[in-house]
């Protein structure tokens, strides 16, 4: 498990970030928390947008390589890293839809993450992150990902941290899925895979 | 259950439909599905009117005679008719907030409602979700719109729509003449 980001939990995405136009656009709430915000601009119309979030095969050209996505409101994002992975395997990623409001907002709670994850469930716990998308018009989307319920700490800092680079390479891998092609899992892990050889 | 209108607060019984004030602009969404969306402006900074729905006193003094808030995501909003209303009353209401962004968002749906027949289906009720918006406004007043979203087809939506159609807009005035009683 490479990298678990905030918006799924689930993205295993090459670090090479891409040209792909992203604002870290965080800041502190009104009692002072942190909300760590990226803004994502793509060239590719909305519903092309929701769809790569909301449905099995738009997920799977960008997230995770294995997903299921039960549409609605109560409805669920299932997904896993691993090229030979289930839906249903108990170490899968459990990210229950909390709010569901077509092409416009997305709110995810994390229920479950493998064993292993680098944080304590306790902390992923509290957060909740909230996906905007709005129509720019001329065919671009603009996506907007907070992470809200940061509190204060070694265990946050930690967590925050890892999200801080996590989403930013998520929205690179959506941006390339929409603008150029879906990821090849295939040959990702079979370059991870060499490039630990070679070490 | 005589009045469980809401959004957040539990409304009265509604006699017209037109509120002053309070801007209607629902709409269908991309699937199609109905969104009951409705606006005020209210005389209160964000912060000011974010803590009329997020405090214990804040909630009391506009919404219901008792209430008690447990802040943050996944806490709760609980409120009675009766001012002597005491925490896990079976006759209280109970939300569960989703999301907590103070002076921003707070998203929340009905946990709990009171046993017996109401106005609408609680299950309906239930599969609905709650999203209040602070926005500032520049003059120093915040445009609070109350949005609810999840409703599907048939009588039991129907009927819960109309309730929060007129019921949350009723509570909106409310909210906006505890800060100001122009509107």
């Amino acid at each position: 498990m490479k990298r678990i980001t905030a918006a799924v939990l689930a993205a295993c995405v090459p670090a090479t970030a891409g040209a792909a136009d992203i604002k870290d656009t965080s800041y502190r709430d009104a009692e002072g928390r942190r909300v760590q915000q990226l803004e994502l601009v793509v060239h590719a119309p909305v519903g092309r947008v929701w769809q790569a979030f909301t449905t099995d095969k738009g997920f799977m050209s960008w997230g995770a390589p294995v997903a299921r996505v039960t549409p609605g409101n109560g409805g669920m994002i299932e997904a896993s890293y691993s090229l030979s992975a289930k839906i249903g395997d108990p170490e899968n990623i459990k990210n229950r839809i909390v709010l569901y409001v077509p092409e416009q907002e997305l709110v995810l709670h994390n229920e479950h993450v493998p064993k292993g994850a680098p944080f304590k469930t306790e902390v992923i716990d509290k957060i909740r992150t909230v996906i905007r998308f709005e129509d720019l018009g001329g065919g671009r989307t603009k996506v907007v990902e907070s992470g809200v319920g940061y509190g204060e700490g070694a265990d946050f800092d930690a967590m925050y941290a890892l999200f801080a680079s996590g989403n930013r390479e998520e929205f690179s891998a959506l941006a390339r899925s929409l603008e150029e092609g879906p990821v090849d899992w295939k040959a990702q892990a079979a370059a991870a895979n060499a490039s630990v050889g070679a070490k | 259950m005589k009045r469980i209108a809401m959004g957040l607060a539990a409304v009265l019984a509604m006699t017209c439909g037109a509120w002053a004030g309070v801007k209607d602009d629902s709409f269908k969404d991309a699937n199609g599905a109905r969104v009951l969306q409705e606006s005020i402006e209210v005389d209160a900074p964000p912060v000011d009117v974010w803590a009329a729905f997020t405090t214990d006193k804040g909630f009391m003094k506009w919404a219901a005679p008792w209430a008690h808030i447990v802040p943050g995501n996944g806490g709760t909003i609980e409120f009675a008719f009766a001012p002597n209303g005491k925490a896990g009353d079976p006759a209280n209401v109970r939300h569960r907030i989703l999301v907590w962004l103070p002076a921003k968002i707070l998203i929340f749906q009905n946990e709990y409602l009171p046993p017996g027949p109401g106005p609408f289906d609680a299950g309906a009720f239930g599969a609905v979700r709650t999203i209040l918006t602070f926005d500032p406004t520049g003059r120093g007043t915040t445009d609070v719109t109350q949005t609810v979203v999840g409703f599907g087809e048939g009588d039991k939506f129907d009927r819960l729509y109309a309730h929060l159609h007129d019921g949350n807009a009723e509570y909106l005035t409310m909210l906006a003449r505890n800060f100001g009683g122009k509107r």
